[in-house]
């Protein structure tokens, strides 16, 4: 089923707005991400520029200024609750996969 | 061997997966993405080496846009930063090349890479196929037409075969280019909202090579098929093309250069393409008329002019298969004689007429159309087309084939007074026939065998 825009948000979306919580420089964000990740989330450069285009469209992350050709980023108050209920939603998962998966454990359930 | 060369690379916009393999294994031969033209890339000479390319798409850019917007700008720094140069940019289309081992991709978010090549496709692509189609089919709308008007003109002349299989390879173009792209982009997208997954292209230019050899051979076989009178013509209508071609690609280069903003670029390269198209038709068509009125341009050359009440005519002095001489007695030593000769895979037409000049009223003329058809199912169409007639005054009445050792023969007349044309319907050919006198049987005979003849059709 396809996903509503920014209802729920992928991995890179998540940490692109993890990263921008304190003012980032659009540019740095991919190395950041590589290692708030351990590696574990890359963020293509193409991918990277139109995802702050779209958030920035969105309202969700605003520039804060430009030296030379590198622009800064900071979220807007809409990027911090898209972030908390993103973060919430996983924690809520997290907990159910650990309440269930323990039962199915116990019960031979799925 | 020089440090430059430029090809013509036929890949639809989308095919990212082609123009990536294409460009590695390019490098791996020493030779390296410049530009990207309108019609030709141009790659220059090094060291091969092993590159990586991506092919992606900035769907804000435009091929008017006077420079690279910030940003576009900002786009490319973005790609730097992450180990990739831009190779070669034309408009939306950007094509990166990375020498590190395992860059990571420009692209990363399959559902994104989906939106920005759709956006793209919407913006320029889109609208330049289904240009290419709707002109594909106006030429062939065109072509219908004509048929209808005159559907021996035709059929009688390669150009018009080769108009059609013109019209019909850009309507193919365009609606392969349409399809192959939809098609990719159901499947990519269902790919990208399912499991995240990047869907390659299917590459096209075998089809796009074997489209290109069609009209490329169309066009020598219809050259080397017309008359050796329209060589110049064709020639003209080739330089006519490929100036308006250069003048407008001249035209948007140098608004570039001025810096001209991107929508005004676009409506001045608009202006200036159908007014340099006006201008040159306007040219060409003055050049033709000129040449053909004094005798410099035409299926042939008059013998010389005579005068007649102040006017000066044309005659001819050309060999004919039936002449006036064949049927009568005549001493009459001013006629003109014309033959002309069209001739296509479907039909032959074939025109003789033989004319005393204005003034000699009793002198005896004779004219006629023979129609071969190339193929056993255009035979109707000539019967049709040689019975045409005025229904309000004018009647086709049959006779007796056998005089003409035909299948079958009418005779024209106007009202209740036979008219001395006639209409011969023989097994391989059909016949217009008129003289202005009426034929004995031996005249008939005469005429018949010449008709049926082969060979006195040649013109060799």
């Amino acid at each position: 089923m396809p996903r509503v825009k920014f209802q729920t948000l992928t991995e890179p979306m998540f940490y692109i707005l993890l990263c921008l919580r304190s003012e980032y420089c659009g540019m740095d964000i991919m190395e950041r991400v590589r290692s708030m990740t351990r590696g574990r989330v890359t963020i293509g450069p193409g991918t990277l520029y139109n995802l702050l285009e779209q958030f920035a469209g969105a309202g969700m992350i605003r520039e804060t200024g430009s030296d030379g050709r590198r622009r800064n980023y900071v979220l807007t108050d809409k990027g911090r609750r898209a972030l908390e209920e993103q973060y919430l939603r996983i924690s809520a998962q997290a907990e159910d996969y650990i309440r269930f998966s323990g039962e199915a454990g116990t019960h031979g359930e799925h | 061997m020089g440090s430059t060369k430029r090809r013509m690379e036929l890949f639809s916009f989308y095919d990212r997966t082609g123009i990536q393999a294409h460009l590695e294994k390019m490098a791996q031969k020493g030779w390296f993405l410049e530009k990207i033209g309108s019609l030709l890339w141009r790659y220059k000479k090094g060291e091969p080496r092993r590159l990586r390319y991506f092919v992606t798409y900035y769907p804000e850019a435009s091929g008017f846009d006077p420079a690279p917007s910030e940003g576009e700008q900002s786009f490319q720094k973005y790609c730097r930063a992450a180990g990739w140069e831009l190779a070669a940019a034309n408009a939306q289309l950007q094509i990166f090349c990375s020498g590190g081992e395992n860059p990571i991709p420009i692209e990363t978010d399959a559902l994104l890479q989906v939106e920005n090549v759709h956006r793209a496709f919407k913006k320029t692509f889109l609208p330049t196929y289904i240009a290419i189609m709707l002109l594909g089919i106006l030429n062939l709308c065109t072509r219908l037409m004509i048929y209808r008007i005159d559907p021996i003109e035709a059929l009688s002349a390669n150009s018009g075969l080769y108009l059609v299989i013109n019209s019909i390879v850009l309507i193919l173009l365009g609606g392969s280019g349409i399809f192959g792209y939809l098609r990719w982009h159901r499947r990519a997208k269902a790919a990208a909202e399912t499991d995240g997954s990047f869907v390659e292209t299917r590459s096209n230019r075998n089809f796009q090579k074997l489209m290109l050899a069609i009209v490329i051979i169309g066009f020598l076989l219809w050259f080397f098929t017309l008359g050796s009178w329209l060589w110049p013509i064709a020639a003209m209508a080739l330089v006519m093309v490929t100036l308006e071609l250069l003048l407008v690609f001249g035209v948007k280069a140098l608004l570039k250069r001025l810096g001209a903003p991107a929508r005004a670029g676009f409506a001045a390269v608009m202006i200036s393409a159908v007014l340099i198209s006006v201008g040159l038709m306007a040219a060409f068509l003055a050049v033709i008329f000129i040449g053909v009125d004094s005798g410099r341009l035409g299926p042939d050359e008059p013998a010389g002019h005579y005068e007649y009440m102040g006017s000066s005519f044309p005659y001819y002095r050309q060999a004919l298969p039936l002449t006036v001489e064949d049927l009568v007695e005549t001493d009459y030593g001013d006629y003109s004689c014309r033959l002309s000769r069209e001739e296509s895979v479907f039909l032959t037409r074939i025109e003789g007429r033989q004319d005393a000049r204005i003034g000699a009223f009793d002198e005896p003329e004779i004219s006629y159309t023979v129609l071969i058809p190339g193929l056993s199912l255009i035979y109707g169409i000539c019967l049709e087309d040689a019975l045409e007639h005025e229904p309000l005054y004018q009647a086709l009445m049959p006779l007796d084939p056998a005089p003409w050792r035909a299948e079958e023969v009418w005779q024209l007349y106007s009202g209740e007074h036979p008219l001395n044309s006639y209409v011969i319907a023989y097994k391989d050919r059909v016949v217009s026939f008129r003289a202005d006198w009426e034929l004995t049987q031996g005249q008939i005979d005469t005429a018949a065998n010449i008709f049926q003849s082969s060979d006195l059709w040649s013109l060799d």
